[in-house]
């Protein structure tokens, strides 16, 4: 009789601790990856201040973006929604003195220029690889979330659905279809 | 351009093929005689044996006219597709050197032949067919099986990259990795390979969904099993196509067609540089 009871409470405490681990461990990964988003977003800050270092005294206009990039890097609380407005100026950045190295050709022939522009590229790589990294694990997180029977023991511990790491801005309005 | 192959495999075949044909079916003959006889020509048999060894030695040299065609055309072949070629019908990999790419099974019996080293749209790259068997026991006589046949390529690789990445076909046993299993987001592209990496960054770095799609693409167009691996600017791949490449039949018909197969046989490598962009260059 007793062995009715215990082995169906035996095998949902044992489901039960499966899942939870399951959603740690799904959070220890997103972490990684918001991380890594981290790691992407710095290296692109110091190849933006060295492409602005470069090509500044063309560019007194972009001083207030520059600006604001800075404020956003120092302010940010390493939640996605920062990561995702820093990156989003950054972007607005890189456009704007992707347009002034092509406006002047001395600047684009300069070496330095060419190599942190490579660099850039790389970088930009990282972060997308970054982001389809932390985009993949939240969409693993989420499915886990709302999918039953997970999504009881989701509401018993507090896991609600993240965010995901959107592509930039200026990405997403180069498709427009008016 | 062919007549004198064919000539040449006529006059082995008149020598010793033919020749060798009707002394062994006479030996057969003597052979049956003595079987159904419980005596009779034995003698016959020992014409069988020198028919056995006259067509050794018609074999032994229509092998060379077949090697000598490829050593004669496929060099061509390789100078219209590639450059700063370098051939070696003999040499090949190393069981040291394709362990590094610590995706193919070990082996009782390794062999590598046709070693071709050489560029393509500034890419270099070295290819060599190989071929691994394994001892397999069974009721107490040993036989050796293959577990791994076709092509094995090193290529440079256009990234530089912390860490390894292996990307394998399903469906054909191959080792356990000892990396982190990774899934990418595309489902297609999960249900086709397995990934594998010491960092999952490293490997949504090479991954890009466009490279991915490529990926796809080759497997599409060549039959077989790919593995991929990716390590230190250098991207290892190998077709388990359980085909030795370039290998000229002895009685295969020595025409355009054959010249075509060596060409079909280099697409790989053209296809792996051109649809992987390995040409294009991020740094320098």
């Amino acid at each position: 009789m007793w062995l009715w009871i215990l082995v169906p409470v035996v095998i949902i405490l044992l489901w039960y601790i499966g899942t939870v681990n399951g959603f740690r461990v799904l959070e220890v990964k997103i972490n990684e990856a918001l991380s890594g988003i981290d790691v992407a977003l710095t290296k692109r800050f110091d190849t933006l201040t060295k492409m602005w270092d470069l090509a500044k005294k063309y560019m007194a206009h972009e001083e207030a973006t520059l600006t604001k990039v800075v404020e956003l890097r120092q302010q940010s609380t390493g939640t996605v929604e920062d990561a995702q407005k820093l990156n989003d100026e950054m972007a607005k950045l890189q456009a704007g003195i992707n347009v002034v190295v092509e406006q002047y050709p001395d600047l684009k022939a300069n070496q330095t220029i060419q190599e942190v522009q490579s660099a850039s590229l790389d970088g930009e790589e990282h972060l997308q690889a970054a982001r389809r990294l932390y985009n993949s694990n939240v969409s693993a997180f989420n499915r886990k979330v709302v999918v039953f029977p997970a999504s009881i023991v989701a509401s018993m511990i507090g896991a609600s659905k993240k965010n995901f790491f959107e592509a930039e801005e200026i990405k997403r309005n180069d498709v427009k279809f008016d | 351009m062919f007549d004198n192959f064919q000539e040449r495999r006529q006059r082995v075949c008149k020598r010793f093929i033919y020749p060798g044909i009707a002394l062994l079916a006479i030996g057969g003959i003597g052979f049956a005689l003595v079987i159904v006889l419980a005596k009779g020509p034995y003698q016959l048999m020992y014409v069988g044996i020198l028919g056995i060894i006259v067509l050794a030695i018609g074999m032994a040299q229509l092998k060379k006219i077949a090697n000598d065609f490829k050593g004669e055309f496929l060099i061509d072949v390789l100078n219209k597709n590639f450059q700063d070629v370098d051939y070696n019908a003999k040499s090949g990999f190393s069981r040291q050197y394709v362990q590094v790419a610590e995706f193919l099974p070990h082996g009782q019996r390794f062999n590598s032949n046709d070693m071709i080293e050489a560029s393509y749209n500034g890419v270099k790259f070295k290819m060599s067919d190989i071929h691994i068997e394994v001892r397999v026991k069974r009721d107490d006589h040993v036989t050796y099986e293959t577990v791994f046949r076709g092509p094995f390529i090193e290529l440079d690789f256009n990234k530089q990259i912390e860490g390894k990445v292996q990307v394998l076909e399903r469906g054909r046993s191959t080792l356990f990795s000892k990396y982190e299993r990774i899934k990418m987001e595309s489902v297609e592209f999960n249900k086709a390979f397995k990934i594998y990496a010491t960092k999952s960054h490293t490997a949504f770095y090479i991954l890009t969904p466009h490279f991915m799609e490529k990926l796809m693409t080759i497997e599409n167009e060549h039959r077989g099993a790919f593995f991929f691996s990716f390590i230190e600017g250098k991207v290892y791949v190998a077709l388990d196509s359980r085909k030795d490449n370039f290998e000229v039949g002895i009685f295969k018909k020595f025409d355009d067609k054959l010249i075509e197969e060596f060409e079909n046989q280099l697409d790989l490598v053209k296809d792996l540089i051109d649809e992987l962009k390995l040409n294009k260059k991020l740094f320098g």
